[in-house]
């Protein structure tokens, strides 16, 4: 299994679930699943996946994180691309983010500061 | 030649080799979740990946399935399982029980076949070189001592021997006790696991455990608090929010996973909290949280602690002593590092539960002691 290197002190694995938007995707890979993100930072993502999505494409990655519910629309919006396949037998994706809103930004920004997250090599 | 106790829990699984509890997952703990994932790309992962798994592809993700290993389809615990969890199980041609996933239909003595399997690989044993014990609860009939002897043989583990969990807990604490130069005449085992509760008075006078009594409840463990938990939280969201998180099993799934790790939380912290986003991210909740504190959790223990009483009592009547005659109460099973559970065995039994070891971890120890007693 690979892991992604990191700058600094390390980044913190999580464990969020999120909801995964393919929409180039036809029926198989999936257009949407569900996945567990397990490792985050500012510039991307390791997610495992309930179906397995395509390395290379542009998805979205919806997700509320922990201790940010409030609002009437609690959810962060990242646009990313995957990148790599991180770990092929558990479905291990590795994902960059591409293109963030400002809200989604700040959402992401204050739950990695409440976890201790840092940045990408 | 390697002795191997394993204790092959409904929720985890623990070994020890020669007298050594093993590591076994990635992360450096002992114990492994006994559940198995059955992934889209063909594969198949065990343990904390498989049980993360359980919140994205919930009916191929198949986990407590030691409640119903050896039971037929139309047995009576096999319908209540089939209420309660969010899997898709068929009868086999045989009158047997199968969970229906992508990589077919997958019996429990299969499930558990594939937890050995995986643990064998984790310890690097050749499994036709060492003795092995494998735990179960004594109250199994013929069929479910069958079907685990079964899950080891497919594994190569041969057809090991089987002992019940309350007398491997008892080896341990005897065993423990011998070295220390301590002696009780009687002792009574208390173990509270995922899915099962064994109880059995020990005969400690010379030295090995001699089972005077024992009964089990093979219905009654921490799953049980965890689906009453998630009643609760899903009751509550349902009053305050009008929101109804039992809609669909793969939410409800979630929230009892969330419910476990919080009751867990709970043996240490004060108070742990329950975020919906990760149970339901649909779910309008403003304050986001539902927070469960100690005064809650021993609000759903408690008919729990009962039904377990119920079971002690009839040991002790079996052995014809009360509770005041038994002279140590052995803890065993993750359940018991509850505090409430500690306080309520306290209070049935006049004297505080002894826990000289890590309580998930002492069956499989006993297990593996098991291997060189005759």
């Amino acid at each position: 299994m690979k892991r992604w290197q990191r700058k600094g002190t390390g980044r913190r694995r999580v464990e969020i679930l999120a909801a995964i938007e393919d929409p180039g995707a036809t029926h198989s890979p999936a257009t949407k699943t569900f996945a567990n993100i397990i490792e985050l930072d500012q510039g991307g993502m390791v997610v495992e996946t309930g179906s397995a999505i395509r390395v290379g494409a542009a998805v979205t990655v919806r997700v509320v994180f922990p201790n940010q519910s409030r609002g009437a629309d609690p959810f962060a919006h990242l646009h990313c691309s995957v990148r790599e396949m991180m770990d092929d037998p558990n479905l291990h994706y590795g994902l960059t983010i591409v293109e963030i809103d400002e809200q989604s930004r700040e959402r992401l920004d204050s739950y990695l500061a409440q976890t201790g997250a840092s940045g990408w090599a | 030649m390697p002795l191997i106790g394993i204790d092959l829990g409904t929720t985890n699984t623990v070994v020890s080799i020669d007298g050594k509890i093993q590591s076994l997952a990635d992360s450096g703990r002992a114990t492994l979740p006994s559940v198995v994932a059955f992934l889209p790309n063909g594969n198949r992962t065990v343990g904390e990946i498989a049980r993360r798994r359980r919140a994205i592809d919930c009916p191929n993700t198949i986990y407590s399935s030691k409640r119903i290993i050896g039971r037929r389809f139309d047995d009576g615990v096999t319908r209540s399982f089939i209420e309660r969890y969010p899997f898709d199980l068929v009868e086999t041609p045989n009158g047997g029980v199968a969970f229906r996933t992508r990589a077919g239909d997958i019996s429990p003595t299969q499930v558990a076949s594939f937890v050995l399997e995986d643990v064998i690989r984790r310890i690097d044993i050749d499994p036709s070189r060492c003795e092995t014990v494998i735990t179960i609860p004594a109250s199994f009939n013929d069929a479910q001592r069958q079907a685990s002897a079964d899950a080891a043989a497919a594994v190569g583990l041969g057809y090991p021997r089987l002992i019940d969990e309350a007398s491997a807990a008892a080896l341990a604490y005897l065993h423990s006790q011998h070295q220390a130069g301590t002696r009780f005449r009687r002792a009574l085992v208390y173990d509270l696991g995922g899915g099962t509760f064994d109880c059995a008075v020990i005969d400690c006078s010379d030295g090995l455990p001699g089972m005077l009594s024992h009964a089990s409840d093979l219905q009654l463990g921490g799953d049980d608090i965890d689906h009453r938990l998630a009643q609760w939280v899903a009751q509550l969201v349902l009053e305050k929010y009008n929101w109804d998180l039992t809609n669909y099993s793969e939410t409800y799934d979630r929230l009892v996973a969330h419910c476990e790790a919080a009751k867990i939380d709970l043996s240490v912290f004060e108070e742990a909290p329950i975020h919906l986003s990760q149970v339901d991210p649909e779910c309008p909740v403003e304050d986001g949280a539902i927070v469960v504190t100690h005064r809650v959790l021993d609000e759903m223990c408690e008919e729990i602690v009962r039904r377990s009483f119920v079971t002690c009592d009839d040991v002790l009547r079996m052995a014809g002593i009360s509770a005041r005659d038994i002279d140590a109460v052995y803890l065993a099973g993750g359940t018991t590092l509850l505090p409430m559970i500690q306080r309520s065995v306290e209070s049935y039994f006049g004297r505080s539960g002894l826990i000289d070891f890590d309580p998930t971890e002492v069956v499989a120890l006993g297990a593996g002691l098991a291997c060189t007693v005759a």
